[in-house]
């Protein structure tokens, strides 16, 4: 007689309905806080700091945001730092006076926070003697942080030797060697660390000294050795691997990073483009002779031909009001863009500032000597003024002519952000609106400028100019996700734009076509930012730009990307910064407050699953280059991230239900029913998915579209457990309901 | 007419020379095509061009223009290669193509590039950009290099020396580095700077360069900090001492320096003279800061001992014991301070083997009236641990006694003593350390008995009088206790005098008989004991009584007394079971088979008995052929032997007799074979074994074991 089987997948079902409800144990909050110190008496700007030039993207792709803090300014008490994990000090040199820092640091120590430190409390003589001065509070902090000092600095290293280099830390984008920097004798204290670079002055042990080094309370760097700078050949490169060093000296290892690169599985795409050269009469034959504008060829040229790739199309409103200096044709070419479904309109100002700085003083008349510059300036000038200008103070200090592009008004931060937005949303069909605004010129908007965009409810972008090619071969040149001034965040633009690469337009117009070098770069061996094609109309004014725009995007279509708009992005970035994590369990994660980002990373996780059972909100996983990608579901606001032991590495982790390996459409409101998957998706182009299955066989697919119109496909899965399968192009955007039968399994 | 169509002709032939003449040639064509942003066209044409053999700047250069407007970088670039590589010496396409490496972002082209301009055409420009590039390359042989040429060729700034000294000063050539830096000196004074003056000093030093060194060190020596050390090791290293002295000199009485400052600098002072071996003055140098007045009390310490060691290193003893001996003496010292140059005197002393002035100095030590007993002691055990590795036992029990006789010791330090004092053989000491640790001290405290050990087993009569003493002074337990004491002591007499009413509470029944006997026992008096015990038994009134005497009969193997007293006993209690037994076994041992019947059975009659008197009634029984009362005997014997479990031989062969006794012939053999297998050369056993084979009816294996064969049964 047969013992009746119980059905496995049906009590499958109660416990996870049971487990998505349990009540979660001991939730402890994941701080995702770097304080960085700096000082602000050497950098007017937090831009101009190393932490925020080299070490905020390595943070940032170890999930961490950063919030800086002027040393001059008084310490925040350690109350105030419940969302702090660690603190990163980069040349505490100017401290007149350190020992409020150390004996804040000690406690901050003694709380749990890691420190880390680069470079010491000055250098040479300098140190000297703020040593002398507090020599027994700085050994004391020295010692906290798990190092002793030998009291000596060493200012001439002929005689210094390598005697160990740990090559996971040290050697990265550079080898350590040739002229060594001076250094003071520092060493790890037994047994309260380990180093990552010794050196020893001859054969002499006594003199050994750490100059990189992970202890027990953080980490250290010795002054001018984390990275190697020729200003000549401005060639920046990082002897020490900052991802390896940040994640073992603020002890970051196993966390889930919110990642902002990924997206359902795949590398998110985005595109915009700054209305710069607009009215611009293109020069590319035949259309030279015809009076072409330059934005009517990116139409024509790269707009109409690519509709699977959203782009974002931002002209400067000065560049369309008739009142300005547009027209009733570069009107009409704006309406005929933007009516384009795959695009998204954006706005790049009204007068196009180049210097930011310059206005966040609301003084109209500080631009008066610059008025002589304009065409069409608010006031009149005396012909003289005109030409001065030429090779001012201002010029040598900005590289500008003048603080912006128009002048037809006053500067009016309102006109500037709320009324270009106000302009272009004039010209724009039934249902579109504006969604982000685009930073002009040095792209470093004052706070109350970001506010004035945000609280116009629209996104922004630009700024931060990334490479990773040849020309400069370090992720140093790679920028942070943004920058977060006064509490207002700039989001940055994840590529730099052709302006970059032609030398300000100046020449080797076909430069842009490097952009793939720095593509590839920033997706292997780490995917570090998502891919950006970013650039103005004038791409439209030559044939080698043009060509250049295409190759870039002909490659984006080559490779395995998900599509979004730029604004998309932009809440993905603001999504990073809000995201909230809370541990809670050993391997167990809720995640909110995340917007549109909604993918979380496992960094050395080839052995990690998702545990698909115990998981809520996790629409699938994906393993790429030893991390574990986590596809969230939007619908669910806080998703449960469960981790398993996998032991098999070459393939999908299986799991008892069906799971998201990929797909260039966004995937949300996953449904698992007894025997079905259902879920909606929505994309630009042809939305390609895979799906792993728990079985082989046949699987039906429903596909509902707006309309209400059902398509049936049967797709056969092999042993792999791959199901493949595409949904056609509609009206980008359009959201389709799938329903996925499958067989349920038996016992 | 004719004239008229030559006109004609003509006019048609200039015009068509004329067009010719005025119409683009293809160079012309294309640059206007160019020019115009037909590119495809342009390209066409300079392709052609090129293909017809035109490989002209003219050609080559707008058309890798052209290829790099269409993205082909790699034509771009390979045209202009094969350009170059045609005409090697046109500085301008190399000029040009190193501009197109660096659009193209080919960086290791581009230094290969320009490596060869600066072959074709050496210029400062190329070779500082090469410069660079082999910096960022991380290239330093070649740096160093081009550098070279610069310095040597062209008109080189200060950087690219100091960049030549350091970058060669990294590869190890210390000289050349140097060599740069002087002449950097000479060709710029005023960008020899600080940090090249430290630099050139650093290396001169490490090169051994004193004099060198301190050419350039002329009015930086007393800016302190490395300024100085490199001075002073300059100066040193040119043994120029006497400017070294006068520095030092000068340093030590500058106002600004604070007492540790010149501290340090003393040192380097000390140190240098240490070196250059001018140990008089080093002596001299540290006396003189010995006292200095600017010193506090830990800086002269350490002034102090580095003095000490001074004179150590230099053997002037006499000195150096005179300093400690001088220190020890002062007036203001503290216990501590006084204690460590004790010790360090007394170091000083051992190290030498001066041993008579060690003893003399400790003696004196111990003499001093504002020492404390403490440290008096301490002395006392420093000379103790010297004597004795010097083997000095005479002087070593002086010390031990002078320590009794005059410190106040604690109770383990005087047990300490007499441990020694009886190590060292000195029973005298230890008997009166132990006499005074005694006193008040319970009789069986470890003191008395260290004591009475000292005394041995008969103690002298002054001995027997101070445990008197004792008993006299105590009540109670204690003064029993101290009794036991004197009888262990073996003076019975004594105890009985003391007192016979004490007897019954140490046990005795108040019976002074029993405490007689128990001492003559214990004194082995045995002839005096056999006489005591007989009258006793004898005079023996009741069963208690005699049951004791029995026991000490037992004891001293008095058999007929036990006998006698076992006789007596049973005519004053008829049933005692365990006289029964006894005088039953007796009688059967000695073949009074009545007798034995008879107690026996009286014993086993209201006892179940042991295997032994089971056994030999049994026996008794069989032989009277009373088998079936024998039986059950027997199958108790058996019984408890197999209860009892432990087998010996004896027991082994009894239970194979009783076996073979109730009948169970084969278990008897079996046992018997078993006991002969674990004991085979035992020939009782053998025998018993074939007489039960035998009687058994076994005749060929009673042979067999007769003849040895044991083993093949």
């Amino acid at each position: 007689m047969s013992k009746p089987r119980p059905f496995r997948l049906l009590s499958l079902w109660f416990c996870m309905v049971l487990l998505a409800h349990a009540p979660l144990l001991q939730a402890r909050p994941v701080a995702r806080t770097i304080l960085a110190l700096y000082d602000g008496s050497t950098a007017a700007d937090i831009r101009f700091t190393e932490v925020h030039r080299l070490a905020e993207m390595p943070l940032n792709h170890l999930g961490m945001v950063v919030r800086y803090r002027d040393i001059g300014a008084p310490l925040p008490a350690l109350e105030e730092l419940k969302d702090v994990h660690g603190v990163l000090v980069w040349e505490a040199a100017s401290m007149k006076d350190p020992r409020e820092f150390m004996e804040w640091a000690e406690k901050l120590m003694e709380s749990g926070r890691q420190l880390v430190m680069v470079g010491g409390f000055g250098s040479g003589e300098e140190e000297r003697g703020a040593e002398d001065e507090y020599g027994e509070e700085i050994e004391r902090f020295w010692t906290r942080l798990g190092l002793r000092s030998g009291h000596d600095w060493i200012p001439f290293t002929y005689r210094t030797r390598i005697v160990y280099r740990d090559p996971q830390l040290v050697d990265f984008e550079r080898r350590v060697g040739g002229v060594l920097p001076g250094y003071e004798l520092l060493r790890v204290a037994e047994g309260r660390g380990y180093s990552g670079l010794k050196v020893r002055l001859g054969d002499d042990p006594s003199t050994d000294s750490d100059l990189v080094a992970i202890t027990e309370n953080g980490g250290w760097i010795a002054s001018d050795y984390a990275y190697f700078y020729n200003e000549a050949t401005e060639t920046l490169q990082w002897y020490v691997n900052p991802f390896e060093f940040f994640n073992r000296a603020l002890k970051l290892d196993g966390l889930p990073r919110p990642d902002t690169t990924t997206l359902a599985g795949r590398r998110i795409f985005f595109s915009h483009i700054d209305g710069d050269g607009w009215n611009n009469l293109t020069e590319i034959y035949p259309y030279r002779d015809r009076g072409v504008l330059s934005a009517e060829v990116v139409k024509q040229k790269i707009i109409e031909t690519h509709p699977d790739l959203p782009v974002t199309v931002a002209p400067i409103a000065g560049d369309l009001d008739p009142a300005w200096h547009g027209s009733e044709k570069s009107m009409r070419v704006a309406r005929e863009i933007l009516a384009l479904p795959q695009v998204e309109a954006g706005a790049h100002t009204y007068s196009h500032p180049f210097d930011w700085g310059f206005f966040a003083q609301a003084d109209p008349d500080r631009e008066r000597p610059f008025l002589g510059i304009y065409t069409r300036p608010w006031a009149e000038v005396e012909d003289s003024r005109r030409e001065e200008a030429g090779e001012s103070d201002y010029y040598r200090e900005t590289g500008y002519q003048a603080p912006r592009a128009y002048a037809v008004k006053p500067f009016d931060l309102e006109l500037e952000t709320v009324g270009a937005i106000r302009f272009i949303n004039t010209l724009l069909p039934p249902g579109k609106r504006v969604q982000i605004y685009q930073w002009s010129g040095d792209t470093n908007p004052f706070p109350a400028a970001i506010a004035a965009v945000r609280g116009a409810g629209v996104h922004n972008i630009n700024g931060g100019d990334s490479r990773l090619d040849r020309k400069y071969p370090s992720y140093g040149w790679v920028s942070p996700l943004g920058r977060k001034v006064a509490g207002q965040l700039q989001v940055y633009a994840s590529n730099s734009n052709e302006n970059i690469y032609t030398d300000q337009w100046s020449e080797q117009f076909f430069g842009y076509r490097h952009l793939i070098r720095t593509l590839k770069n920033t997706e292997t061996p780490l995917r570090i930012k998502p891919m950006g094609i970013y650039y103005h109309m004038y791409s439209g004014e030559k044939l080698s730009s043009l060509n250049a725009v295409l190759a870039n995007l002909q490659y984006a279509r080559s490779q395995a990307i998900i599509p979004v708009t730029t604004s998309h992005y932009a809440a993905v970035v603001e999504g990073f910064y809000s995201a909230r994590i809370e541990q809670t369990g050993e391997r167990r994660w809720s995640i909110g407050d995340r917007q549109a980002l909604q993918t979380v990373r496992f960094d050395r996780a080839l052995f990690s699953a998702v545990d698909m059972v115990q998981s809520r909100g996790v629409v699938g996983q994906h393993h790429y280059q030893g991390s574990l990608y986590v596809a969230l579901d939007k619908a669910v606001p806080d998703a449960v991230v469960v981790l398993r032991e996998r032991r098999e590495s070459a393939e999908e982790p299986a799991a008892p239900v069906p799971y998201l390996i990929g797909s260039s459409w966004q995937v949300w409101g996953v449904e698992h029913r007894p025997g079905a998957l259902r879920f909606q998706t929505a994309g630009f182009g042809n939305g390609d998915m895979t799906w792993k299955v728990p079985h082989a066989g046949n699987y039906v697919i429903d596909m509902t579209g707006e309309t209400g119109v059902t398509e049936r496909r049967t797709v056969s899965v092999s042993d792999s457990g791959k199901l493949r399968f595409t949904i056609q192009a509609r009206a980008p955007r359009e959201t389709v309901r799938v329903e996925i039968g499958y067989r349920q399994e038996t016992v | 007419m004719k004239g008229t169509h030559y006109m004609v002709v003509l006019v048609v032939a200039l015009a068509l020379l004329g067009g010719y003449l005025v119409y683009p040639r293809s160079p012309e064509l294309a640059l206007m095509r160019y020019k115009n942003k037909q590119y495809t066209a342009a390209r066409a044409e300079y392709e052609r061009l090129l293909e017809e053999g035109n490989s002209s700047a003219d050609v080559v250069v707008p058309l890798s223009e052209l290829y790099l407007v269409y993205g082909d970088m790699n034509r771009a670039v390979d045209l202009m290669e094969r350009f170059v590589e045609a005409n090697p010496d046109n500085l301008e396409a190399r000029i040009y193509l190193g501009k197109l490496y660096q659009q193209t972002q080919r960086p290791h082209d581009y230094l290969g590039n320009l490596e060869k301009r600066a072959e074709v055409q050496p210029s400062e420009e190329a070779l500082r950009n090469l410069s660079q590039l082999y910096n960022a390359e991380g290239r330093i042989g070649q740096q160093i290099e081009v550098l070279k040429r610069i310095v040597q060729d062209y008109d080189a700034k200060p950087q690219d020396y100091k960049d030549l000294a350091y970058l060669l000063a990294a590869e190890g050539d210390m000289v050349s580095a140097s060599d740069v830096l002087r002449r950097l000196g000479r060709e710029y004074p005023s960008a020899f700077d600080e940090r090249v003056r430290e630099f050139l000093v650093s290396l001169s030093l490490d090169l051994g360069q004193y004099e060198g060194a301190l050419e350039y060190l002329r009015g930086y020596g007393d800016r302190g900090g490395r300024w100085t050390a490199y001075y002073e090791r300059a100066l040193a290293g040119a043994t120029r001492y006497v400017e070294l002295y006068a520095f030092w000199d000068r340093q030590l009485t500058r106002p600004d320096l604070d007492p540790q400052e010149k501290i340090e600098i003393s040192y380097r002072y000390e140190n240098t003279l240490r070196k250059l071996g001018q140990e008089e003055k080093r002596i001299a140098f540290l006396l003189r800061e010995l006292y200095r007045e600017d010193l506090d009390g830990q800086q002269r310490r350490e002034v102090g001992e580095r003095y000490e060691a001074a004179l150590r290193e230099n053997g002037r003893i006499a000195t150096l014991l005179e300093y400690l001996g001088e220190q020890i003496g002062r007036p203001d010292i503290g216990v501590e301070e006084r204690k460590v140059f004790t010790y360090r005197y007394e170091t000083v002393l051992r190290k030498e083997k001066r041993w008579q002035e060690l003893f003399a100095f400790w003696q004196r030590q111990m003499a001093r009236p504002e020492l404390s007993d403490r440290e008096r002691l301490e002395i006392s055990y420093r000379y103790e641990a010297a004597l004795r590795k010097l083997g000095k036992q005479k002087e070593l029990l002086a010390v031990l006694r002078q320590r009794y006789k005059q410190l106040r010791l604690s109770r383990k330090e005087k047990r300490a003593l007499a441990y020694d004092a009886l190590d060292l053989g000195d029973k005298v000491l230890a008997e009166q350390v132990y006499m005074d640790l005694a006193q008040g001290e319970p009789a069986y405290s470890i003191y008395v008995s260290q004591l009475l050990y000292i005394w041995g087993p008969r103690p002298e009569p002054y001995g027997l009088q101070w445990i008197e003493d004792r008993v006299s002074g105590a009540h109670g337990k204690q003064r029993l206790a101290w009794l036991r004491r004197l009888l262990e002591v073996g003076a019975t007499e004594l105890v009985l005098k003391l007192g016979q009413q004490d007897l019954a509470e140490l046990g005795y029944s108040g019976d002074p008989v029993e405490f007689q006997m128990d001492v003559l026992q214990r004194e082995e008096d045995y002839p005096r004991l056999r006489q005591v015990l007989t009258r006793a038994i004898a005079e023996a009134q009741s069963a208690e009584q005699l049951r004791r005497h029995i026991r000490r009969a037992d004891q001293v193997g008095f058999a007929d007394l036990a006998i006698e007293a076992s006789r007596r006993l049973l005519s004053v209690d008829p049933e005692d079971p365990e006289m029964l037994r006894r005088l039953g076994l007796l009688a059967y041992r000695e073949e009074r088979w009545e007798e034995a019947y008879e107690l026996l059975s009286r014993y086993l009659e209201n006892n179940e008995g042991d295997f032994e008197s089971n056994y030999f009634l049994a026996e008794l029984l069989t032989r009277r052929n009373r088998e079936l009362r024998a039986a059950p005997h027997y199958r108790r014997v058996v019984r408890l032997l197999e209860a009892d479990g432990e087998m010996d031989l004896r027991r082994a062969s009894v239970r194979a007799q009783s076996l073979y006794r109730l009948g169970e012939s084969d278990n008897a053999i079996l046992a018997y074979q078993d006991l002969l297998e674990r004991y085979p050369d035992n020939l009782d056993l053998r025998a018993d074994f074939v007489t039960v084979l035998l009687e058994s009816g076994r005749i060929e294996r009673a042979e067999a074991v007769l003849a040895g064969g044991g083993d093949d049964i």
